[in-house]
């Protein structure tokens, strides 16, 4: 899902403020074109059968925050050297739909190299949130590297 | 009335072309006849866009055809030596050759009447030495006197007295040239550079956006900008910092932000062609270099409606911003001070109607800065100059 479909009062799941600090990653999301009463946070590794997780999140109405601790995030990657997780949001009630996280209702285009955030280190893994060419959040994990930016 | 800018390079990218190009535009939408002359040309068409009746000439052509230089062996063998009358404390020294010195001796000897303006040291320093008398000659001037090295500043000393009149930036400059050019009847000006133009869209200031811009460089301060602003956002954290540009501190700016975990309220934006587009978003607008290097954008900020906060040193902010009993703005000392800093952005945030008063006032403070009324401020000087016969 991009910015243009996102018109018409479309529900979708847009990302307020990340924090990766302290061993984890703090997510702070509202709900648009849509309230629940509750929300359940959704990760896939990207690519076909790929690994699933699921985070309670916390919070109902139009406000959530879900907190992702690192270990199962780099837990998942096999035998693989880098992977990345697809971030959802799917509110109770929905029949199960799955909201995309992203970034789409302000005035910033091209986030992918303006929101930076820190990485950070599990089991020799480097963990680093980031912001896609649509701006939608995914999280970018690499064994033994430094992260998204020295890979570049 | 004919006048003539002599520029470096008029086919390239940089501020000082830009605003020999809208000087040269204005001049010449209201009937004078201008020429741009280049010492080079690097490619086929200028990139700033030229007003049709004003004429375009290079001195030195790289764009022309190897060919027709190897018809003229002598001149292409100038071409490749490097210049004798220039000097090297020159910051482009090596862009000047031995083919570029006959060229501009050739052309200022040529001149004849009319007033000549040189757009950087090295070319007013041939403009005293060379010109003709009848033309009337005007040095501009596009950085400040203190940050030239001392080998140019005494050639400055020395020859700038046979120019008819120096244009400066600023205030202190004013003052500096006045005292080193005393006795020799050098008529120094303070013309600020004009505003890009057209009608700027005021700012709502409701939007909690502070705004900076510039090239990310250890001398602009971008660092005490981000430290002072930690404190604001600790209380306010709906408030954002946007920091336009590009530089070498980029990655440094970056930890920074990283280590205070300011990386949901400080963005580096990199750089933008429709930065008054996002000036007119701004509640306020902040400069943090703690010694000189204040841009054209604090200006642009103001005329926004936009209300600026800068360290109170010479060159910058103060030469625009003027604190007082009605301020249009803020000036913060001491310079380099983040927790002082902080706290006139706090004032600012924390008020929405001392930004309101403040940038009513700054809109109107940048009115000084119309393009329109600077070029008649040269017109004025330069018919002061012709009718004054100089010897």
């Amino acid at each position: 899902m991009d910015g243009a479909s996102r018109g018409g009062g479309m529900p979708g799941a847009e990302v307020e403020e990340v924090w990766p600090r302290g061993g984890r990653i703090l997510l702070r999301l509202s709900l648009v074109g849509t309230g629940a009463e509750g929300a359940t946070l959704v990760l896939r590794v990207r690519g076909a059968g790929g690994a699933e997780l699921q985070v309670r999140a916390d919070g109902s109405g139009h406000r959530f925050e879900a907190c992702l601790p690192l270990a199962p995030l780099v837990a998942a990657g096999g035998d693989v050297d880098a992977w990345v997780w697809d971030l959802y949001l799917v509110p109770d009630g929905s029949g199960g739909e799955a909201l995309r996280l992203g970034k789409h209702l302000d005035d910033v285009r091209g986030k992918k190299h303006i929101f930076r955030y820190p990485v950070q280190h599990a089991a020799r893994t480097a963990v680093e949130p980031y912001f896609t060419a649509k701006d939608n959040l995914s999280i970018s994990c690499r064994r033994g590297a430094a992260g998204r930016g020295a890979a570049r | 009335m004919r006048i003539r800018y002599l520029l470096l390079n008029a086919y390239a990218y940089g501020g000082t072309v830009r605003t020999v190009v809208n000087q040269a535009n204005a001049l010449a939408a209201v009937g004078h006849t201008v020429e741009v002359v280049s010492v080079r040309r690097n490619r086929a068409a200028p990139p700033f866009g030229l007003h049709p009746a004003v004429r375009l000439q290079p001195l030195v052509d790289g764009t022309e055809p190897a060919a027709a230089r190897w018809a003229r062996p002598l001149e292409a063998w100038l071409a490749g030596r490097p210049s004798g009358l220039v000097a090297e404390s020159e910051g482009q020294y090596g862009r000047f050759s031995r083919l570029s010195d006959w060229r501009l001796v050739r052309y200022l000897r040529g001149l004849d009447g009319g007033v000549l303006v040189t757009t950087r040291p090295a070319l007013s320093l041939l403009s005293a030495r060379f010109a003709p008398a009848g033309v009337v000659r005007i040095g501009q001037e596009h950085r400040y006197y203190g940050h030239y090295g001392a080998d140019l500043a005494r050639e400055i000393d020395a020859r700038y007295r046979r120019l008819h009149a120096v244009t400066v930036l600023t205030a202190a400059d004013r003052e500096t040239y006045a005292a080193r050019l005393a006795g020799a009847g050098v008529r120094v000006e303070q013309i600020p550079h004009p505003l890009s133009g057209g009608a700027p869209r005021r700012s709502r200031l409701d939007r909690p956006l502070i705004l900076s811009a510039g090239r990310l460089t250890a001398d602009k301060g971008f660092d005490t900008l981000i430290r002072a602003f930690a404190d604001v956002a600790a209380d306010h954290p709906e408030w954002q910092l946007r920091i336009y540009g590009t530089g070498p501190e980029r990655d440094r700016l970056r930890a920074l932000i990283n280590e205070r975990h300011l990386y949901n309220h400080v963005y580096l934006m990199g750089t933008t062609p429709r930065l008054e587009r996002e000036l007119a978003k701004a509640s306020v607008f902040a400069l943090a270099a703690p010694q000189a290097g204040c841009g054209m954008a604090l200006a642009e900020a103001m005329s926004h409606g936009v209300p600026p906060v800068g360290f109170d040193c010479p060159h910058g902010p103060r030469e625009l911003i003027r604190d007082g009993p009605s301020p249009d703005g803020v000036l913060v000392s001491p310079p380099g001070d983040a927790g002082a800093l902080g706290r006139a952005l706090r004032k600012l945030v924390e008020h929405p109607e001392l930004r309101r008063e403040m940038g009513k006032r700054a809109a109107e403070s940048a009115r000084r800065y119309e393009p329109g009324g600077i070029r008649d401020r040269w017109v004025a000087l330069c018919h002061a100059l012709l009718a004054d016969p100089p010897s």
